[in-house]
């Protein structure tokens, strides 16, 4: 939806994402601040918004998947696991830079959600989040029990390097994870308003129907597992990457709960959503890192699990409460702010 | 030869406690068809609300069971009213996340009450071992505990099927506005539902104290009650308990021959999932369950 008084003269521009020069505005500068970060937080802040964006990455990939075409799914974990573990075959074992092993990483794991996606040619709501559930659990024993993934003692990833720099630092890792986690949102963004994410959004409100419209499931429904594998995949790899070293415990059930949460919280059916909801989450988390200590000097009775009894604690509230207060999430919040303030004085736009 | 009717004994009666998780989905799914996640977590708490009772409280056996179904009679009773009944009318995937969301609280909550260590029940059953002819032994405590299951599910079929309140809960499942049009009041119903299900989640989560000693992370148990629910069919409770059997009997099955096969062994916790997924591609709503079929 764009402001009163802008005026679209051909098709082209009215698919446009960017409106107003206002919001062209935005946009650069909220680039130029992302680029400007290293210089403006602290180092644990900046490692906090480097894995923010690793699993905005991921959440973008769930966002097209279920929040556009519907198809619950509770593997995105899984994929990241892959993904991770990949990365660390193929960068250890088989020695390829980086450049060679993300888009091996992403292809893997594409083949491997299609396998995933199977289930969602027939069943569906439940039965499929069950699925995706089962998937998960399978990948974490597969990692315990090959021998050559490590099992819990985990693998290591070698360091990447671009024309000789090594990509170690917290500051380079956030410039690395920064262009993918723009270049991922942009292709998300460009998808989601493509034919192919109409026919997801088609599938999401009644598949027969859009079957009797001529809308292939087969292919839908598998292209998006497999884009929310891709995308799950490459934000595995990330992490394995920043972290050097991936292990099963990256990839507890929890953490898929919490990004749909996330999800949820942000926006059900937009990428804006995605943003609004890991930020949301994470910085919950990270408020609760910070205060746990305190928390604990408080209630000495707890004061040993304070940290990690909280974290789930806090996170399952946030989601709870956001479920039952607001369940569009805060993109929902934000677009009766923006219709609220575009309307004012008047109490809603007349059309 | 011995060593499989072991097996298979012990499969049984451990199978039976996984019905009993998976009944309470069932009974939660069969009156308002949304799937409870948090069953693992209630199981937990069922437990350690009993053990608290019992070890640092002290309290008479009898009077710590009674006041734990009165605590998760309680709990299940306000997650309804807060949670599960202002999503009534609400699509899927909220209904889906906010049981989600319980699980999150559950486990955060039971990590910030009790402490981390293993905890394990006073023993008040009988626990030895029987011999039996042909070499086969059981051990009396879980004997004891199939019994109590097998009790149990039979009560809460009974209900369903015979009572005024379960012919309600069944009329809910089917369609919520005309059973409400013929006078069911839909949210006290739903009400005695979860309250049901938390007391035998209750009951589980006792039984699997008794069993094993149970610790912050026993709500993994819960998802065992996946496989089992989906094989027995949703709306089922017979299916529920020959599910939960052949589940339990499969497992044990696989861990005591597979188990050499595969390096590091553990095929104990995958191998439900896998029983979950060949299910669901084959024949996705169970052994008995209802097939719904779907119109534009």
């Amino acid at each position: 939806m764009q402001p009163c008084g802008t005026f679209h003269t051909s098709h082209r521009s009215s698919l446009s994402v960017i409106g107003t020069r206002l919001q062209w505005g935005l946009l650069v500068v909220g680039l130029v601040l992302a680029f400007l970060m290293p210089q403006l937080l602290s180092p644990s802040w900046l490692a906090w918004l480097s894995i923010s964006c690793i699993i905005l990455i991921s959440v973008t990939g769930l966002s097209l998947l279920t929040g556009y075409c519907g198809q619950i799914s509770l593997g995105q974990t899984g994929f990241m696991a892959v993904g991770a573990y990949a990365t660390a075959l193929l960068s250890c074992n088989l020695g390829f830079p980086f450049w060679v092993c993300i888009p091996l990483v992403m292809v893997i794991s594409a083949v491997i959600g299609m396998v995933v996606g199977l289930p969602s040619l027939r069943i569906k709501g439940f039965y499929l989040a069950l699925a995706t559930i089962a998937f998960h659990f399978i990948v974490v024993y597969l990692i315990y029990h090959i021998p050559i993934l490590g099992g819990a003692s985990g693998h290591t990833v070698a360091i990447p390097s671009l024309f000789g720099l090594d990509i170690i630092t917290g500051t380079t890792q956030y410039y690395f994870i920064l262009v993918c986690t723009i270049i991922a949102i942009f292709f998300a963004k460009n998808i989601a308003r493509s034919k192919t994410g109409r026919a997801f959004v088609a599938i999401r409100d009644n598949d027969i129907a859009a079957e009797i419209m001529g809308i292939n499931l087969v292919h839908y429904k598998l292209l998006a597992f497999t884009l929310s594998a891709v995308y799950g995949g490459l934000a595995g790899s990330l992490l394995g990457y920043y972290y050097t070293v991936v292990n099963p415990e990256m990839f507890p059930f929890m953490e898929a709960i919490w990004q749909l949460g996330m999800l949820i919280i942000g926006g059900t059916g937009s990428i804006m959503g995605a943003i609004y909801g890991v930020f949301l989450l994470r910085m919950a988390g990270e408020l609760i890192t910070r205060l746990s200590p305190a928390i604990g000097a408080l209630f000495p009775a707890i004061a040993a699990t304070a940290y990690a009894g909280s974290y789930p604690l806090i996170y399952g509230l946030i989601i709870v409460l956001f479920l039952l207060l607001e369940p569009r999430g805060v993109n929902h919040l934000w677009n009766r702010f923006k219709a609220f303030y575009r309307a004012w004085p008047f109490r809603e736009i007349a059309s | 030869m011995t060593e499989l009717v072991n097996l298979v004994l012990s499969g049984i009666m451990v199978g039976s406690i996984y019905s009993l998780i998976g009944l309470s989905v069932v009974v939660v799914y069969k009156a308002s068809k949304v799937y409870n996640f948090a069953a693992g977590g209630l199981v937990m708490v069922g437990a350690y609300v009993c053990w608290t009772l019992l070890v640092p409280l002290q309290f008479p056996l009898w009077t710590s069971f009674i006041i734990t179904f009165a605590v998760m009679g309680a709990l299940g009773f306000i997650i309804y009213r807060l949670c599960m009944g202002p999503l009534v009318g609400q699509p899927l995937l909220s209904q889906i996340v906010i049981t989600l969301g319980l699980v999150s609280i559950i486990s955060g909550a039971v990590q910030l009450i009790w402490p981390p260590q293993y905890q394990s029940y006073p023993a008040f059953l009988p626990s030895y071992l029987l011999n039996l002819p042909g070499g086969v032994t059981i051990s009396t405590l879980l004997l004891c505990c199939f019994g109590i299951s097998i009790t149990l599910w039979a009560m809460v079929w009974a209900f369903f099927k015979f009572t005024g309140t379960g012919l309600s809960l069944r009329a809910l499942a089917e369609d919520a506005q005309i059973a409400r049009a013929a006078g069911v009041k839909v949210h006290n119903m739903l009400s005695v539902n979860w309250l049901l299900a938390t007391v035998i989640c209750a009951v589980s989560g006792i039984l699997l104290g008794i069993i094993m000693s149970i610790s912050p992370i026993l709500d993994v148990i819960g998802l065992k009650a996946f496989p089992v629910v989906i094989l027995g069919g949703l709306e089922s409770i017979p299916g529920v308990m020959v599910a939960g059997i052949i589940i339990g009997v499969v497992e044990k099955l696989a861990a005591g021959y597979l188990d050499p096969f595969i390096p590091g062994g553990g095929l104990q916790e995958i191998v439900p999932f896998i029983v979950l997924l060949i299910i669901l591609m084959v024949k996705p709503y169970g052994l008995f369950g209802l097939r719904r079929i779907e119109r534009i």
